[in-house]
């Protein structure tokens, strides 16, 4: 993510394939997320650079 | 304007009466303070932080016991990188670092379980501290070190000397001991975004059922969480009590399984003592008989150099409660601050005596 890697442990999460989406948690993968969970995050992210405003991109 | 915001100013107003909502996750907390998102609320809606902090709900006996394992010449203690300034009772693991005990900061109980293969010679303990997003992955590390050790997969490796302290807890129990408490006016829950995509929703429905009150999961964006405060303000104008998901990105209904079944089979509910709020039963997470030989208080049983008693001046307790803020602790910014902390809220930074300090209110 943003170029940094990370290694982790995938046992906790179902089928992990390569090219999945996961959510990280202190050295393992605790969920999957779907093409459409990453639309709705890079979507506020989006909103969050544009705005400029009261609420700051949480880095 | 946010649209989030506009809803929530609309249905504030429609509401009427003064609506305080809880959350109970330290990122919310820091979300919540670092965005400013506090101060743009309607000022009828207050946004309470609970004991959603680990470090900060961990009591010093746990500092205490942890510290009397670092002073063992053949111990390395493995920590997460908040608990290392938190004072125990006359000491803290960075101070006792500096003294020279062996003590390290690892990102994951996978770290120390390497470091265990690493020195045979020595007994490697890792501080468990954290709710259910960080339990399972401890319980899958001290799994790992009891299959290591029996030799699966055809290797007998032995990781033996591979421990752990837990202070692990659960967030429902201490939910509802704030509810029964009756200390503090609720009138509604923000839950906790990654240790809901754990345990799924379920576990609050008793909340909304049995005390009425609105319960939505948060994800941990300022958006997310104001589009939560948002659904939990409309469940109040239209009268309901449920359990909602914003965060559908991160969590089910269900939760993860996978995650569950390992940690009930390494750990078992069992009462512990929350800063602030007492001993809750079945609150906190202690490891299972079969598993002994990874439990390090089983194993060392380390011993407090003093009796942990309460230091009176520090508010600790009752800023967890929700029941005072930070800027009513006579400590607070004068001797207790994040260079010199007193308090776990001020040292851990997702406490919220360390928000309030850093971004004011």
């Amino acid at each position: 993510m943003d170029g940094v890697r990370r290694t982790a442990v995938v046992s906790l999460v179902k089928d992990p394939r390569v090219g999945d989406y996961v959510l990280l948690h202190a050295g393992f993968a605790i969920r999957k997320w779907s093409e459409e969970d990453v639309r709705e995050y890079n979507e506020i992210m989006r909103d969050v650079d544009r705005s400029g405003g009261p609420l700051p991109a949480v880095s | 304007m946010n649209p989030h915001l506009e809803s929530i100013h609309r249905l504030a107003k429609r509401i009427g009466y003064s609506i305080r909502l809880m959350e109970v996750c330290g990122t919310h907390t820091m979300t919540a303070f670092r965005s400013g998102l506090r101060s743009l609320l309607p000022t009828n809606v207050a946004l309470l932080s609970g004991p959603g902090c680990p470090v900060c709900v961990t009591p010093d006996d746990f500092v205490d016991r942890a510290i009397a394992i670092a002073r063992r010449p053949d111990a390395i203690v493995t920590t997460f990188g908040d608990l290392l300034r938190v004072p125990g009772t006359e000491s803290s693991l960075e101070r006792e670092r500096a003294r020279g005990a062996d003590i390290r900061v690892v990102y994951s109980a996978l770290d120390a379980l390497a470091l265990a293969a690493k020195h045979p010679d020595r007994k490697i303990v890792f501080l468990g501290v954290g709710f259910e997003t960080t339990a399972p992955t401890v319980a899958w590390a001290i799994r790992k070190a009891a299959r290591l050790r029996q030799g699966f997969g055809g290797q007998a490796r032995d990781a033996g000397n591979f421990m752990v302290l837990s202070a692990h807890r659960t967030m429902p129990p201490a939910m509802t001991a704030l509810l029964r408490g009756g200390e503090v006016a609720i009138d509604g829950f923000l839950c906790p975004g990654h240790v809901s995509a754990i345990i799924g929703t379920r576990p609050y429905e008793f909340i909304s059922r049995d005390h009425a009150l609105p319960c939505v999961v948060a994800g941990f964006e300022a958006d997310d969480m104001l589009a939560a405060i948002a659904m939990l303000l409309k469940q109040l104008a239209e009268n309901r009590a449920q359990v909602e998901n914003q965060y559908t990105r991160g969590v089910s209904a269900d939760g993860n399984l996978e995650a569950q079944a390992i940690m009930a089979e390494v750990f078992e509910p069992c009462d512990a003592e929350w800063r602030g709020l007492g001993t809750i039963a079945a609150s906190g997470l202690g490891i299972r008989q079969v598993y002994r030989a990874h439990d390090a208080q089983v194993m060392l049983a380390p011993q407090p150099c003093v009796q942990s008693e309460k230091r009176s001046a520090c508010l600790c307790g009752d800023v967890l409660r929700g029941a005072k803020l930070p800027t009513a602790c006579p400590l607070f910014r004068t001797v207790c601050t994040p260079e010199t902390p007193v308090g776990a809220c001020m040292v851990s930074s997702e406490g919220a005596c360390a928000a309030y300090y850093r971004y004011g209110v």
